[in-house]
């Protein structure tokens, strides 16, 4: 037999695959790097894809004016950021941005530059510390950032009968300088009366933020019954749960005294409560059927200050809106205003999905006179998991694009009081799955 | 122009044989004949063919052949077989006249030889029909260090693809369609009623037969609604007495035996058959790059190593006994069958490399008794009947009760806090599912004329599944899912062999009708309620398959077919432990497949052979059934939301010259794209008609195999074999997406080789395999990482 044909034909095919494997290396995929980074502001657009399977990618990209421009498509251009199920990113304007990566709690920050000269400075892994790959962050200063968690366990008796569930809070802080790891504390959320008397426990702790030696965390409860199953969100009065700070210990209780005053405290993506000038903190109650499953309650703005509410100060913003509606969140400027993020209550349809419920505007809020006025922004907004926006000079930058369609961001300026108090910028894109969660 | 190939017609029963179109010509001769064994018994399969020419025919199943052919005067005429020495007969042609044979042909174990040549008679026989199909022979793969799954691997168009090592989790994409919607059956059997521990995973080739991929349109015997797809392992058939027992150990601690034993009593036809497997590895290889925590992991630094795995090792172990009679007047097989088998699996990750679980595992068993009867000429000749049944009882268990923690660098504990939950990858659990399942199967065929053939198959399954899990409270168990259905699938073929010249058809339809039922609990009122519930649905499906030899070596294949795939109890009724809720009007999946394909083979009874099978896909799928991306709300329901329209081509190539030089490679071009335009809104999806995320589109594979005689030692077989795979890089997330820091799974091109050596009359053989030789990092969904370098041995022995 012909053995002269196999050998050339096994060294040519040894030969080939070795050249083929140097010709296919894996990409070197550093970012560039060596150039000082712009003095001037650069804004970073973030986009969010749905991929349809329960994940969704975020992809950022930085812009040096947002005043002009047409057609920014970050999901198209943009530098992607690692997402397992979601990436929850922030800034606190000092040129940096930073992840959380929601599904294995990894934190990552990275320097920012114009369009995707972005570049990872540090990284680190909060799975261990935190105790779950989804917990949430919000930076509360410039220096640091809050990173909780809550976790329920069932208590039954000894004969296994249903006594009740059991929250238990964990909070760490994270150095926002070289993500470094602070206090951690873990402890039980204590339940007012209210709470016992209705079968109520604290499902979340959000939003947090920082006023002298204070944390203020907004909550959510749940309902549940004898079986020890939880049925839907319920609410009966304001809570917020008070914690030292930077200790993170002794966690208290707080309510609010303001009749009439019903909800959840702690957002959604949008933050609940901001800080002042004068250090006292100002809060939106979450009081709509959306996410925090309250019926026919008025939203108002509370006041915290010296870790507990200060009763004297209450403002019925659906009154002074005239519409009936409920938010989420909303955004501070200065000297008392601010803007909110809201949605048509009557519109809204509980058996929709959230991308069909796209009843939002923006109204701007006045919160020493009590005023509110429902700003001229498009219509069909889908604003839910808008997370951030950058205020510069009193004006505040956000971008704003109807579901699946075009948009343009939108620079307020606080100190008009028009409900056409804005400058239209750059325009963006968007599509069906894919929506801006901020600007940064 | 003048044919060089004589046709003509035969008959074409159950096991299918080649048939041709009469060509009686004055000018040609007819050699008709029957080759029998020793026992007296006929040899199906046998090739007899004229030496120095490419005529040639192939006995069918009762050993009878008919040849006809345009030589005369004196020839030789060869008659060749698997498991019997190769005689040659003196002719003498005489044009015009016919010639009547009748031979014997002595048993011998030197088998390997035929394999390829008959291997070919099998595969093309079913391709003749139209179907787009590709079949895998194990037989010659089963001395080596193969995985059954490896084999089918190799062909174009599916790409297989695991969470790591041995035993790991599979998942299939068959030109572009992934999950259920490629269904799998064991000798036409649905394979989900075997359970995992009884799969490709753990079956060993020598087990098998062979494997039979059906692209897009699927014939009637294999009744489920495969919506992409089917995958028909066939185990061995046979009625010699043998006996083959093997050992493999290898790299990550890897064991793996297999016995296979047939003995049938020659006078009463008693018959025992048995087979059993045991399959175990540690795969603790080596990953690159992973993170670990540097120092104390309550300060989350991290640092990046190369680890060793430490909690993927896989036990499976399992035996099919088949007792009863074959080949009587009363029937050609009666069986009493026993599945059992067993799995563990320890779970090393998550979706992602990240996510690390030290003691999460996965438990399965099955055990299955079945009953097969098997008549051909039932009642009258050319009725073919097979009725099956089977009832079957699955056990799966995952474990996951730790609040140790576990990073890459194995048991992590903190100086710093002290806090722990139980559970890695969520609550603990210990989650039982026991699944009981009644199958029946009625398949018949009648041969109308030698032209015409009708066959009806009818499979009707009642399946159960309950669930408990100790660690709930008492209340949450009492109310957990019970779920289940009532599914039947019906079909019926007809088979127009040479109705018009060179051209085979088959026209099919088919029922299917699912009766859906759920005992589940209502947790969105305040009082909490069990409630059953049933959701009925019936379907349609039609197509055909057809071939057109319109040249001596081309033939020309089209198919097509409407498949669906019927919603399944979870995406209907949800599951509230995994807050899913429910969806009554969930749509089932629908395609329109459509193949066309050319094959072109040259004659196997010459020194080269060539053959090349291309296939032209195409694949419309709509509402494909997705879980509901809804953000705020906790539960998410199952949707029709996804259209997808594949769109390639897969091209297979065998090569064998003189039976020593094999070669083999089979090339994949996937083109398949996220097909929904708006949606409910709407609004333009930013990804649509990008190609689908996460699944690879450019690949493909080759082999060479040599074969040496008395190499090293006398009287024996020595093959040098190798063969590499290359897939193309890919990207994580939508393609369109991103310029920047985009995730990508690199390009990978793995090379294994390999040496076996048999001593054919000392019934041995041993084969060393080495496999991924030059240590790539090899990936598959979200970049987790498979072995590097790995050598087994293998030895096997045969008693004939």
């Amino acid at each position: 037999m012909n053995t002269k044909l196999f050998k050339p034909f096994v060294v040519a095919a040894f030969l080939g695959s070795l050249f083929l494997n140097i010709a296919c290396s894996d990409d070197n995929d550093d970012t560039p790097s060596g150039e000082n980074p712009d003095p001037t502001k650069i804004y970073t657009l973030a986009q969010e894809i749905n991929n349809g399977d329960r994940t969704a990618t975020a992809y950022i990209q930085g812009f040096t004016d947002l005043t002009t421009g047409t057609d920014i498509n970050v999901a198209a251009n943009g530098y992607e950021i690692q997402s397992t199920v979601a990436a929850r990113l922030f800034s606190v304007n000092d040129g940096h941005i930073f992840n959380m990566d929601y599904g294995s709690a990894d934190l990552a920050k990275f320097s920012v530059g114009e369009n995707t000269n972005f570049k990872m400075t540090n990284e680190a892994a909060a799975e261990y510390a935190i105790g779950t790959v989804h917990p949430r962050w919000k930076p509360v200063n410039n220096t640091t950032a809050l990173l909780h968690n809550v976790s329920t366990e069932t208590i039954t008796d000894a004969a296994g009968n249903y006594v009740e569930e059991k929250a238990t809070a964990r909070i760490m802080s994270v150095d926002l300088e070289d993500l470094s790891f602070g206090a951690i504390q873990e402890f039980t959320i204590p339940k007012s009366q209210t709470d016992i008397d209705n079968d109520f426990y604290t499902f979340r702790i959000d939003a947090p933020v920082v006023a002298g030696s204070k944390v203020y965390y907004g909550l959510q409860k749940f309902e549940y019954n004898e079986d020890g199953l939880r049925i839907g969100g319920n609410h009966l009065n304001i809570q917020t749960l008070v914690v030292d700070y930077p200790s993170l210990e002794n966690p208290v209780l707080v309510e609010s005294g303001v009749s009439g005053v019903v909800g959840a405290t702690n957002g959604y993506r949008t933050p609940s409560m901001h800080i002042n000038e004068d250090g006292d903190v100002y809060q939106l109650t979450g009081s709509g059927p959306l996410v925090h499953a309250v019926q026919d309650k008025d939203t108002y703005f509370l006041k915290l200050s010296n870790g507990s509410y200060d009763d004297s100060y209450s403002f019925n913003l659906s009154q002074a809106l005239g519409q009936n509606i409920a938010s989420t969140g909303w955004f501070y400027v200065a000297d008392g205003i601010g803007y909110v993020t809201y949605y048509d209550v009557d519109e809204y349809i509980s058996t929709d999905g959230d991308y069909q419920n796209i009843y939002w505007g923006v109204a701007r809020v006045d919160l020493v006179n009590k005023t509110a006025v429902a700003l001229n922004v498009p219509a069909d907004l889908y604003l839910l998991e808008y997370q951030n926006v950058v205020i510069e000079d009193g004006k505040m930058f956000m971008v704003l694009a109807p579901v699946g369609g075009d948009g343009n961001v939108y620079i307020f300026n606080s100190s008009s009081e028009s409900a056409d108090g804005f400058e239209i910028g750059a325009s963006v894109k968007t599509g069906a799955s894919s929506f801006y969660i901020g600007v940064y | 122009m003048k044919k060089l190939f004589c046709y003509r017609i035969m008959l074409v029963v159950v096991c299918g044989i080649v048939s041709n179109t009469a060509w009686a010509q004055n000018n040609s001769c007819t050699i008709r004949g029957t080759i029998k064994n020793t026992k007296g018994l006929p040899v199906s399969f046998a090739t007899v063919a004229i030496n120095n020419s490419e005529d040639g025919t192939v006995t069918d199943i009762d050993g009878a052949f008919l040849l006809v052919t345009k030589h005369s005067g004196k020839a030789d005429l060869t008659i060749r077989s698997i498991g019997y020495l190769q005689k040659t007969v003196d002719i003498n042609l005489v044009n015009g006249k016919s010639l009547n044979i009748r031979q014997t042909l002595e048993e011998s174990s030197q088998d390997l030889d035929e394999v390829v040549v008959s291997a070919n008679s099998k595969s093309t026989l079913i391709k003749q029909k139209g179907f787009a199909v590709n079949t895998v022979e194990t037989k010659g793969a089963s001395l080596q260090n193969v995985q059954s799954n490896e084999l089918l691997d190799r062909m174009a168009g599916i790409q297989v693809k695991q969470t790591g090592g041995l035993g790991s989790r599979i998942s299939y994409n068959l030109n572009g369609l992934t999950g259920n919607a490629i269904r799998f059956f064991i000798d036409g059997i649905p394979m989900d009623y075997y359970g995992a521990s009884y799969s490709l995973n753990s079956i060993p080739p020598s087990s098998i037969e062979r494997i039979e991929v059906y692209k897009g349109v699927v014939p009637v015997n294999l009744g489920n609604d495969a919506l992409g797809g089917a995958v028909n392992v066939v185990t061995h058939g046979g009625t010699k007495n043998d006996m083959d027992f093997s050992y493999s150990l290898g790299s990550f601690n890897t064991h793996q035996a297999s016995v296979n034993g047939l003995w049938r009593d020659e006078k009463t036809g008693f018959t025992l058959k048995g087979n059993a497997f045991y399959n175990y590895s540690d795969n603790n290889y080596k990953v690159r790059d992973v993170g670990a925590y540097d120092g104390d992991p309550a300060l989350g630094r991290i640092k990046y190593i190369d680890a060793e795995r430490f909690n993927d090792a896989y036990e499976s172990y399992g035996t099919k006994v088949d007792i009863g009679f074959t080949e009587k007047s009363w029937a050609d097989i009666f069986l009493l069958s026993l599945v059992y088998s067993d799995m563990d699996k320890e779970i090393q990750t998550g979706s992602t490399m990240e996510v690390v679980y030290g003691e999460r595992k996965y438990e399965s068993s099955t055990l299955a008794p079945s009953l097969n009867y098997i008549k051909s000429d039932f009642l009258t000749e050319g009725l073919d009947v097979n009725l099956f049944g089977m009832y079957s009882h699955l056990n799966r268990q995952i474990i996951d009760t730790t609040s140790n923690e576990y990073d890459w660098t194995g048991l992590i504990k903190s100086d710093i806090i002290d806090f722990t939950n139980p559970g890695e990858a969520g609550d603990p659990t210990l989650n039982e599912d026991i699944e009981t399942s009644l199958i029946n199967r009625f398949n018949v065929s009648y041969q109308i004329n030698s032209k015409l053939h009708v066959g009806g198959n009818y499979i009707r399954t009642d399946f159960n599944r309950t669930s408990d899990d100790v660690l709930l409270t008492p209340k949450e168990r009492e109310l957990l899912d019970d779920k289940g259905y009532i599914k039947n699938v019906a079909g019926l073929t007809l088979e127009m062999n040479e109705l018009v010249p060179n051209v085979k058809s088959s026209f099919f339809v088919k029922y299917y009708a699912q009766n859906v039922n759920a005992l589940f609990r209502n947790s969105s009122t305040s009082s909490i309620e069990q409630e059953q519930v049933t959701n009925k649905y019936q379907n349609t499906g039609f197509g055909f398959a057809s071939s057109y030899k319109f040249a001596e070596k081309l033939r020309l294949q089209i198919s097509a077919e409407n498949g669906v795939r019927l919603p399944e109890s979870q995406e209907i009724f949800g599951n509230n432990a995994e807050n899913i809720s429910t969806n009554y009007n969930l749509k089932p999946e629908r395609s329109i497949n459509a193949n066309v394909g050319l094959n072109y083979s040259t004659s196997p009874f010459v020194k080269h052979h060539l053959a090349v099978n291309t296939n032209f896909f195409y694949r419309d799928t709509k509402d494909m059934i997705r879980q509901a991306n809804s953000v705020s709300d906790e539960d998410y329901a199952f949707e029709n939301l996804e259209d997808v329209l594949s769109t390639g081509v897969d091209v297979d190539m065998n090569y064998t010259y003189d039976k020593n030089l094999h070669l083999r490679m089979s090339v994949s071009v996937l083109n398949a794209r996220f097909n929904t335009q708006f949606d409910e809104n709407g609004a333009e999806y930013a990804y649509y008609r990008d190609r689908l995320r996460n699944e690879p589109y450019f690949y493909f594979n080759y082999g060479v195999n040599y074969r040496f005689n008395d190499l090293l030692f006398n009287q024996s077989i020595t093959q040098l074999s190798y063969s590499a795979k290359y897939i193309h890089e890919y990207y994580r997330n939508y393609a369109s997406f991103g310029s920047a820091n985009k995730d990508i799974i690199p390009t990978q091109f793995s090379h294994d080789v390999g040496i076996t050596i048999r001593f054919p009359q000392n019934h041995y053989s041993i084969s060393l395999d080495a496999k991924n030789i030059f240590n790539q990092t090899l990936y598959d969904n979200f970049a987790l990482q498979k072995p590097g370098r790995a050598i087994y041995l293998k030895i096997n022995y045969s008693i004939h």
